[in-house]
């Protein structure tokens, strides 16, 4: 009798289920900062995708035809736009379903030399001309959670009210890490810093840095080449903090100290992180470069 | 000397010597079906089709299912491969660029229904 009674309680839960489980929808992202403002802003109305591996690049990470056809079937492709995600350009996304967060961004876009180099597995190869790491400029990143919100609105116009409250909360989130960066940027005073990666523009030009990026692997020991750029760069912009964007390595913090250089972790949360989410990530470097500019401005 | 002949100027100097920032000479790919026919163009950034190269086609496990070259308009055809759930169309420029075109089986479907 008992079996009986949890079986049916149990096919009551189901059948209660079902629809809110037809109705979720299907969204596909093709970096972590927009898949977050996806998540936060749609809750439990969606399930949001990101189907990049660990520590891939969403730059020049190329999905396999399974996920592309993924993609393609999903009720939402959300994409960061400026150019991140290269594979999207090179497959048919259906338009009416795909979002570029940042496409009313265009005049903010910060226009890059497209220097070929090489980081990570993925070879030799130059970025696309405009800098895609938007959401670094958290103002920018507001309104790419704007962009998202309005697509999902549109989507499912009964939830709009819900997704208008998720919005206003993230936007507080970021708002806190826009003043947070602003506060702690105050504390260069005007010294420069350096950068391994070109992946700082926005972050810079929105908080006032002077920043000079380099081509360095963190996780990589510094060639010779790069140790020169280096010093060549700090002649012309004698600076004691270096951003970097992956854990460094501890021939990288040697090389680093030599020259009285601190290094500061920040990754810039392209795709998700291990542990945190992109708030607490940013947060964390933020805390991390407020640190080093202290312990520099100690006598 | 005025900003806009200063980049005239830089343009015209970039075209002549061919030291052109390197996304100048992206190699662009794009594929399309028509029933049971894949057309293939290759053309860089500045609109020049790539005028050869080699043409590769592989299927969702990354086996090479066929190979061709690019004719001098920057196009080739080739048959749509039966039994795949989608393909991955590779284009290597004569001059080393390459790029690619994925197309999966709902593209494949839709093209072969016209």
């Amino acid at each position: 009798m008992i079996a009986r009674l949890a079986a049916l309680a149990a096919a009551a839960l189901l059948v209660a289920s079902a629809p809110n489980r037809a109705a979720e929808l299907q969204i596909y992202a093709d970096s972590y900062p927009v898949s977050f403002f996806a998540e936060r802003i749609a809750g439990p109305a969606a399930k949001v995708t990101l189907p990049l591996p660990p520590e891939a690049d969403p730059a020049t990470f190329v999905p396999g035809i399974d996920a592309v056809s993924a993609y393609q079937q999903a009720d939402l492709i959300i994409l960061n736009g400026a150019g991140l995600a290269q594979w999207t350009t090179r497959t048919s996304l259906p338009r009416a379903k795909t979002v570029d967060s940042a496409a009313a961004l265009t005049a903010e876009f910060i226009e890059t030399a497209g220097i070929t180099h090489s980081h990570g597995e993925s070879g030799e190869h130059a970025h696309a001309a405009t800098n895609a790491h938007t959401w670094l400029d958290f103002t920018l990143a507001a309104q790419q959670a704007d962009a998202i919100a309005e697509a999902l609105s549109r989507k499912t116009p009964d939830q709009a009210a819900t997704f208008a409250t998720n919005l206003a909360t993230l936007k507080q989130e970021l708002a806190a890490l826009d003043a947070e960066a602003s506060a702690v940027a105050s504390l260069t005073a005007g010294r420069p810093l350096l950068a391994s990666h070109p992946l700082y523009d926005y972050f810079a030009r929105r908080y006032g840095l002077t920043l000079t990026s380099l081509t360095w692997e963190p996780g990589t020991a510094p060639s010779e080449a790069q140790l020169t750029e280096l010093d060549a760069a700090l002649k012309a912009a004698p600076a004691s903090i270096m951003l970097l964007d992956a854990p460094p390595t501890a021939a990288t913090l040697e090389a680093l100290a030599a020259r009285s250089i601190t290094g500061v972790l920040f990754p810039i949360a392209a795709n998700r992180p291990s542990g945190g989410d992109f708030i607490t990530v940013m947060d964390a470097s933020l805390q991390s470069l407020r640190d080093a500019l202290a312990a520099g401005q100690k006598p | 000397m005025t900003r806009t002949l200063q980049t005239l100027m830089l343009a015209t100097l970039l075209a002549l010597t061919g030291a052109a920032p390197a996304h100048a000479h992206q190699l662009n790919v794009f594929a399309s079906v028509a029933g049971e026919t894949i057309t293939v163009e290759g053309k860089f950034s500045s609109g020049r089709p790539a005028m050869a190269g080699a043409v590769k086609v592989y299927d969702s496990a990354n086996a090479l299912l066929h190979e061709t070259q690019l004719s001098a308009d920057g196009t080739a055809t080739l048959p749509v491969p039966a039994n795949v759930t989608g393909i991955k169309i590779e284009v290597i420029a004569a001059d080393g660029h390459s790029n690619y075109w994925i197309m999966t089986a709902e593209d494949l479907a839709a093209g072969a229904a016209k």
